[in-house]
């Protein structure tokens, strides 16, 4: 997994390649780094997965822990461009009620701006 | 006669039915006749044979009979399948009334050839004229009623057999010829006639009383002798009724040997003396066979049931056999001996013996009966007499008393071949009753997988409702392995609805995911266990708590929706994850579609804590078969918690109405024993929804076995009930005359039902389900038949109660019997 850091309108962005697995678990995980900025004061975080072939249930556990810690802070976390069966295990989870997910990266960009 | 005055002199005598009368008067006539005739004809054939031939030709013309008789057996199969059985019946009857004008003249020049035709011809008739008459009688009664006539008809028969030797001993004092005779004979014939050959009268709606109604008979088809033989050879129990008749000749021959031997040793050969003696000896027996056909062939079929009666005439006389022992020597104590079984074998023979003979052939399909019946009784009869001719040449050696050990094996064997027939007899009178609906309980367990089509009807009612719901059921149908391609297309139809209907609720934008391809997703193989590992994880739990327990909280009103999806995540979730308590307060809300939601998924996590609230849903109808999935889900280790709610009185009623039907699908020896138990209590609340449990017990799990001890009592408490509304509605147990109470009349209905559901878990289910649907909705032949059935399958405490109320009877008669049984109990 190779996960790049941008960001645009003050919103970072990640850009996430590759499988998210148990098994394949970096240096650094995607909640390390979100936490990082949020402990640097950046408070909207967007997770674009665009790039990303496959994620099992740690990978989701990655994504819902960042998403408790932004929200802890008062931040908010969004993600764009997942998948259709990550879409599918979201809606059957419930979790399409919590977490905000957008089809493209701009609409995304364009809600925190509304915010 | 009108049929009112018949019944009025007829049930004096016998047990019949107002509507029955004519034709049960009609019968005993004709059978008078038919026993008149031959009783004419066999002094005349005996004396013709043994002045012509003598005593030592005998054995021989047994022989020539038996041969002759087989090839009679093939011609008499040919006519019956060419003609109308009417015209067949006359035909042969207008050919006895002919042949016998045609012997009247040939025995003006007497002719050993003529005396032999005679005496075949006398054979032929004897069978033949019985034969048809017992045909007619089985064709136009069902085995109930002929359970009832044909002690009577046999009397009628016997008197007839009286009137015949009668007139045969005082034939000289009367008659120019002993000859003349066959000319009374036919005029005995000709009387008879037209008695004989009616069509069964039959009514038209009884064509749907048989299971297996009879194949359209071709006009011209070529059946003979080898197919009457092959309709023997191809049915089990009519194999059975050959060995069984043969066993009866060969043993009634060689007792018929042994009492000749005796006599000719006694008398040395005197022929006066010895006609003196046999005279003597036929008239004592005909009265003797008369009386006791009179006073106990019936009671010892009532008494007994045919399953008993029909081992009684081998046991006597294998009694006798043994009685052989005790007898001392000498030529006269020999003679008695021989005389008492002589008598006892031809008394039996004529009467109980006889009864239990037609009594058999009257299920056995018209069509088999008319091919096999008089091949039956014309050839086996025949061959007994010539193999038991042959076993007494082949032990000439053996000395009179010696001759019983051949008794004996034969008398086993025709004890064995009792046993097995009767065995048979069920199975031929279940062939007469067609199972006329399925147990609702077992087509729906057998054919319809129910929860699947739950399913696809929650998934087609969520589509419009909810995405979260519609991906939740449609990922369950997939689990199940339940999506046909029927369902793929609609799934296909609706998919994009789903993900735009996900994506709406979430976003402004309202704009799809790319691609439609949502098969593959759907199907992938993986996708249920990332589902439920994602529902595991401890973050999950953290994310959804809040939303989870807000949704939850609101009992009434609220988001009837998220409440339902919640309910239905819930039960996706490990059963010790911290968010399924709340589906406790779920359980509680007032909207019956988020409880029933809530009950599946109870069910999927089986928390004992949740039983007190599903128990509660048993009562209303809405939710009803949703608890009850939930509580089977528990499986066995509900049943001691069921049985206390059965138990309780201050449970509601609806609530403890349904729960035997919980423990009847449960299946478990405890389950069986709860409702055993509440059964045993006779609590009315309940005690009707109890009997149906155990019916459903019974028929979803064939293999439980329940206690007659348990059972029995209820039953016998059931008919003390329904004999009490009987009684009502003749206006005897409410004190008042006002006529039939419809109220009693329901639950005599409600009452009798209720008795067969009990009947059904101490005996075959299928057999009393085929008796209760025929009995409740067949025609009257069926209903007979369905009696038939439980008269063979019952035990005797039982089936003395029962039948008496099942039988049909005026009103008046039935309470008069009802209020014997309520003494009786």
């Amino acid at each position: 997994m190779v996960i790049d850091k941008r960001e645009k309108n003050n919103v970072v962005i990640f850009d996430i390649e590759g499988e998210i697995r148990r098994s394949d678990i970096t240096d650094v995980t995607l909640h390390q780094l979100v936490k990082n900025e949020l402990e640097l004061g950046k408070k909207q975080i967007l997770l674009n997965f665009e790039k990303v072939d496959f994620i099992d249930s740690f990978g989701v556990g990655e994504i819902l822990a960042s998403y408790i810690s932004t929200l802890n802070l008062g931040g908010k976390l969004k993600l764009a461009r997942i998948s259709k069966k990550l879409f599918l295990i979201f809606q059957v989870t419930m979790l399409t009620k919590v977490l905000d997910i957008f089809d493209e990266e701009d609409l995304a960009l364009r809600s925190f701006l509304k915010e | 006669m009108k049929d009112g005055r018949a019944y009025t002199l007829l049930r004096r005598f016998v047990d019949v039915r107002p509507d029955e009368s004519g034709a049960v008067l009609r019968f005993t006539l004709q059978f008078f006749l038919v026993m008149a005739s031959s009783y004419l004809i066999m002094p005349l054939k005996l004396s013709s044979f043994l002045q012509d031939l003598g005593t030592e030709k005998l054995p021989l013309i047994y022989l020539l009979t038996a041969v002759l008789m087989s090839v009679v057996a093939a011609f008499n199969a040919r006519l019956l399948q060419r003609m109308d059985r009417r015209r067949y019946v006359l035909g042969t009857q207008v050919f006895y009334v002919l042949s016998l004008i045609v012997f009247r003249i040939l025995f003006l020049n007497h002719r050993i050839g003529v005396t032999v035709a005679f005496w075949f011809w006398s054979d032929v008739f004897l069978a033949t004229s019985v034969s048809q008459f017992w045909i007619q009688a089985g064709d136009h009664f069902s085995p109930r009623q002929a359970r009832r006539f044909v002690g009577f008809f046999i009397g009628g028969g016997l008197l007839g057999g009286m009137a015949g030797s009668l007139i045969a001993s005082f034939n000289g004092r009367f008659l120019r010829s002993g000859d003349d005779l066959l000319l009374v004979c036919a005029g005995l014939l000709l009387a008879g006639m037209p008695l004989t050959g009616r069509p069964p009268r039959k009514p038209p709606e009884e064509a749907d009383g048989a299971a297996e109604p009879e194949p359209p008979r071709p006009a011209r088809a070529r059946v003979g002798y080898l197919q009457s033989l092959r309709a023997v050879l191809g049915s089990p129990y009519l194999l059975l009724l050959s060995g069984m008749m043969l066993s009866a000749t060969i043993v009634s021959k060689i007792i018929d040997f042994q009492f000749s031997a005796s006599l000719k040793i006694y008398y040395q050969g005197d022929k006066a003396k010895i006609t003196v003696y046999v005279a003597t000896f036929y008239t004592v027996l005909l009265v003797v066979s008369y009386f006791f056909n009179a006073l106990a062939t019936s009671r010892i079929l009532r008494r007994f049931g045919l399953r008993n009666a029909i081992s009684i005439p081998p046991v006597v006389l294998a009694l006798g056999c043994a009685a052989l022992l005790a007898v001392p020597g000498g030529a006269f104590a020999l003679l008695v001996w021989a005389t008492a079984m002589r008598g006892t074998d031809k008394s039996l023979s004529h009467s109980l013996n006889q009864s239990t003979r037609e009594l058999l052939y009257i299920p056995v399909p018209s069509a088999t009966k008319y091919k096999a019946k008089i091949f039956i009784d014309l050839f086996i009869g025949k061959l007994g007499d010539a193999v038991a001719a042959l076993l007494l040449l082949l032990y000439s050696h053996l000395l009179i008393p010696q001759l019983s050990w051949l008794l004996v094996a034969f008398i086993l064997a025709w004890l064995a071949l009792n046993r097995r027939l009767i065995r048979e007899y069920a199975g031929i009178v279940k062939k007469n009753l067609a199972l006329k609906w399925p147990d609702a309980d077992k087509l729906v367990f057998d054919q319809i997988d129910v929860d699947a089509t739950k399913l696809v009807f929650d998934t087609l009612e969520s589509r419009n409702r909810s995405s979260v719901l519609y991906a939740m059921n449609l990922l369950a149908l997939i689990k199940k392995d339940k999506l046909t391609p029927e369902l793929k297309a609609i799934i296909a139809q609706q998919s994009s609805v789903v993900r735009a209907g996900g994506f709406d609720g979430l976003t402004d934008a309202g704009a799809a995911a790319a691609g439609a391809d949502w098969d593959d997703v759907l199907e992938d193989a993986d996708l249920d266990s990332e589902i439920r590992e994602v529902l595991s994880l401890d973050v999950y739990q953290q994310v959804m708590r809040e939303r989870v327990e807000e949704i939850a909280a609101t009992r009434g009103g609220g988001d009837v929706t998220a409440q339902m999806e919640v309910a239905k995540a819930l039960g996706m979730m490990s059963a010790d994850a911290p968010l399924v308590r709340n589906l406790g307060r779920l359980l509680k809300h007032e909207s019956p579609e988020v409880v029933r939601y809530a009950l599946e998924s109870a069910g999927r996590q089986r928390r004992p804590e949740f039983v007190p609230l599903i128990v509660p849903r048993l009562g209303p109808p809405a939710t009803r078969e949703a608890a009850a999935e939930a509580l089977l889900a528990y499986r066995d280790r509900i049943s001691g918690t069921l049985k206390d709610y059965l138990a309780d009185p201050d449970e509601p009623a609806a609530v403890r109405n349904a729960v035997p039907g919980v423990l009847a699908r449960i299946g478990s020896a405890r389950a069986a024993g709860a409702l055993v138990r509440e059964l045993r209590k006779r609590d009315e609340a309940v005690r009707t929804a109890v009997i149906e449990g155990l019916a459903r017990f019974r028929t979803l799990h064939p293999a439980a076995a329940f206690r007659p001890a348990d059972v029995e009592p209820e039953i016998l408490d059931l008919i003390k009930r329904a004999c009490a509304a009987v009684l009502e509605m003749a206006g005897e147990g409410s004190g008042t005359r006002a006529g039939p109470s419809a109220a009693a009349a329901t639950r005599l209905v409600r009452t009798l039902k209720l008795i067969f559901e009990l009947l059904g878990l101490i005996y075959p289910q299928d057999d009393i389900a085929r008796a209760y649907q025929n009995y409740t909705e067949g025609t009257k032949r069926s209903v007979d038949y369905s009696l038939e059935l439980l008269e063979h399958i019952l035990a005797k405490g039982i089936k003395d109660p029962l039948l008496p109320l099942l039988e049909e009877r005026p009103l008046d008669e039935k309470a008069a019997v009802c209020a014997k049984i309520l003494r009786a109990l």
